[in-house]
Formats: structure tokens, sequence, C-alpha cells
């Protein structure tokens, strides 16, 4: 039989990864509303299923599959191409993040990288639609500097949480149960 | 399909009535796609496609869901419109508005008279692997399960005051630790489904070399002329002077 990159089990594994990311996008709703905040959830989701499947690629899978979904539910404010594009340049800065800085998955420093670049991935769409479409440079970076502390705190944050997970994930064994099932 | 969480609902909402509804999703996707390369047209060009655009969304009863998602980038646009015109001149306003209402309108054409199972359909077609297709398919059938999944690991957590409301970003870092309370059961019940789902996919003989599609995609010359058509206003717009 062929090999496959992923197995059937990864595949189906990150397919449902990626749609908590958008139940939990969906569900988390703090009342500041502060830009980014949602990215508390997803990030640690993205951070868990880049070590659960630890293959290149893994993350982006997640933010393109969530990114069909996101733009099929209508969520994002500025129309469903640029969902899909912010949710999938998520996956992919996560991606390139986990291969530039290669080694353990489960460092903490590692995790709060991915969650502050792959979390900035998805801002820097937004920016790029203000280049595309001509936006003053000065009004964009003005009113992205706020944008932008909030997704370096709350990527962090994601990050964190999702290194809280794996560990807690370790230590009840669920590690040992998943080599049992690829 | 429908997600509810938090009093916030969102759902796929597919406009039936549309006359697109029954077009191939590939003359659909190509349509969206091309229409978006229009953004890089001057005003005068781009207003004739908004114009053209508007008529043709009219036609496929589609000018409502598009309208929708135009309105909520009103402050946005408007803010951009007033400093633009401000700082530079009403041409520039005009153009940036446009091709904003553009972006954010064109793939409601899509998105809204396409089935997530025609779209997997669509990639298929595209040469994307069918196991891939179909995790995708999985993902939009298992929304509701999850979301039911996640509200009752929410509720279970709180009432067990394991993790409490958090209304300030103070109180949710001190409860930080807490949080995996919700992301651990949510990671494990998740991969406890994957595992279920892998094999009954098994049983099903996924993965067949002789599979074959119970749905499939018919290009009917309706959809030929639809493509064809969007290509030659765009490529009017793009090339003559």
């Amino acid at each position: 039989m062929k090999s496959r990159y992923f197995s059937t089990f990864q595949l189906i594994l990150l397919a449902l990864f990626s749609a908590l990311v958008v139940v939990a996008k969906i569900a988390l709703r703090t009342p500041l509303q502060l830009p980014g905040h949602s990215g508390i959830f997803w990030m640690a989701i993205i951070v868990v299923a880049a070590r659960v499947v630890p293959k290149p690629g893994a993350a982006s899978l997640v933010g393109v599959t969530s990114g069909l979904i996101a733009a099929f539910l209508g969520m994002g404010d500025f129309g469903m191409l640029n969902t899909f594009l912010s949710y999938t340049l998520l996956g992919v800065v996560s991606d390139l993040v986990l291969l530039l800085l290669g080694g353990n998955r489960e460092n903490l420093v590692v995790a709060i990288l991915v969650g502050i670049l792959g979390h900035l991935g998805k801002l820097m769409v937004k920016w790029a639609y203000g280049i595309i479409s001509g936006a003053p440079v000065g009004f964009v970076a003005l009113g992205l500097v706020r944008a932008i502390i909030g997704y370096i705190i709350f990527g962090a944050i994601g990050g964190f949480l999702g290194w809280l997970t794996l560990i807690a994930l370790r230590k009840a064994g669920f590690f040992a149960y998943l080599a049992e099932k690829r | 399909m429908r997600v509810s969480q938090s009093g916030r609902t969102r759902q796929v909402v597919l406009v039936n009535e549309s006359p697109l509804r029954r077009a191939d999703p590939r003359a659909k996707l190509f349509i969206s796609l091309v229409a978006s390369f229009v953004v890089m047209l001057p005003l005068e060009r781009l207003a004739i496609f908004i114009v053209v655009y508007a008529l043709f969304l009219t036609w496929a009863r589609l000018l409502p869901q598009a309208a929708r998602q135009i309105w909520r980038i009103k402050w946005i646009l408007l803010i951009l419109f007033v400093l633009d015109w401000w700082l530079i001149d009403l041409d520039h306003a005009l153009l940036i508005c446009s091709r904003l209402i553009l972006l954010s309108g064109v793939f409601t054409l899509f998105f809204s008279t396409t089935t997530t199972r025609e779209l997997s359909l669509t990639l298929e077609y595209l040469r994307l692997p069918y196991r891939y297709a179909f995790s995708l398919s999985l993902a939009f059938q298992s929304l509701g399960l999850l979301d039911d999944e996640w509200r009752a690991i929410r509720e279970a957590q709180y009432s067990r005051g394991a993790v409490r409301e958090t209304n300030s970003l103070r109180r949710m870092l001190s409860q930080l630790n807490d949080l995996i309370s919700l992301t651990v059961p949510a990671i494990v019940l998740t991969t406890k489904r994957a595992w279920s789902i892998t094999e009954a996919a098994y049983a099903r003989g996924f993965d067949s070399p002789h599979r074959r599609p119970y749905y499939a995609l018919s290009f009917s010359w309706i959809d030929g002329y639809l493509a064809l058509g969007a290509s030659l206003v765009i490529g009017c717009l793009l090339f003559l002077n």
C-alpha cells in the first residue's frame, strides 16, 4: 500500500481540530472585546495540533480547513476571502515558525513564539488588505497598533495555554494512548 | 449547519432560490476568483464592474447576502472615506471604498450558493486528493457535535467552579491555569471521536482504490456561458482602452 504523508487518523484528527478552532472562536467572548482575544483558545489548539501531529504542514492544514469553515459560516468583518486567508496564514506562519525553530514542540518558548507569530500572521492579512486597497499607510498602521498589541498578548497567552495543555496531556498519558492509535 | 455559543449563532446560509444554486461550483469559484482581481482597476472601470456585478447579484437573488457582508464594515468604510477625502482627494476615497466593498462581497456568490459537499467535489476536481476533500467535509459535518461537546465541557466546569465567567483581562490571566480544564477535555474527546471515525471509515472501505463518488459534478452549457460571460466582462475592463 502506498505510504501517505498524513495517516487517515491524523487527517481526521486535524479536520476535527479545525472545527474545534471555529467552535472555540465562536464560544469565547469577553466583555472587553479586545482585538484578537479569541486567539487564546485557537492558538492553544494550533500549538496542540502541531504537537499531536508532529509533521510540517499540520498547522497549515488546520488553518486552511478552519478558514474554509469560517468563510462558509460568514465569520469575519472583511468578507469571506479575508476570513479564509486570515486563518490560512495563521496556520502557515505557525508551521514556518515551527520549521525554523525545530526541536522540541513542547518547549515553552517555542509554544509562545508560535502563538505570537502565528496570531500576527492573521493580522498581516488585514494589513495587506489595507495596502492592496490603497488605504493611507499611516492610517492603517495607526489603526493596527492597538490590534498588534492585542494580537501579541493574546497570541502569547494562547501559546502558553497550548503548552500548559500539552504538559497536562502528557501527565495524563495522552501521548502514550495516541502512540497506539497511529 | 449551525453553531451557537455564548448567545452567538453562526450557520451556513444557503440561498436555495438563487438560480446560481444549480450552477456548477467550479464556474462559481472561477467567477469569484476572477472578479477579485478587478480591485486592481482604476476607479471608472471599477465602478462599471461594481454596477455590473450588483445587477448580476440582483438577478441571482444574492444582493441581500452581499449587502450584509458590506454592512459589517460600514464604520471602517465611513472613516476611511472621510479620512481619504480629507487627506488626499475624493477620487482616492471612492477608489478605496469601492475596492473594500468589492473584496468584502465578491465571494458571497460562491459561499451562499454552494454546499460543503459540492465544495469538496470541486476540490477533488482541482486535483486535491480525495482524503483531504473528505477531511474537509468531515470538519463541516462535525461542527454541531463539537459545538455540543464544547458547551457540555464549559457548563460542567462552570458548575464545578473550575472556571469562572471572565469579565476582565486581569481575571482571565489569573485563571489561565484553570482554562486547561476546558482545553484538555476538548482535545481528548476530539481525539477519541477522530479514532472512532477512522475505524468507521476503514470499515466502509475508505482508501479503497476503486472508490466512486456518490455525487458527481456536471458542467452544463449554462455554466460555460457564466464563466465565459464573466471572462469577457472582466477582460474588456482589463484590456480595452
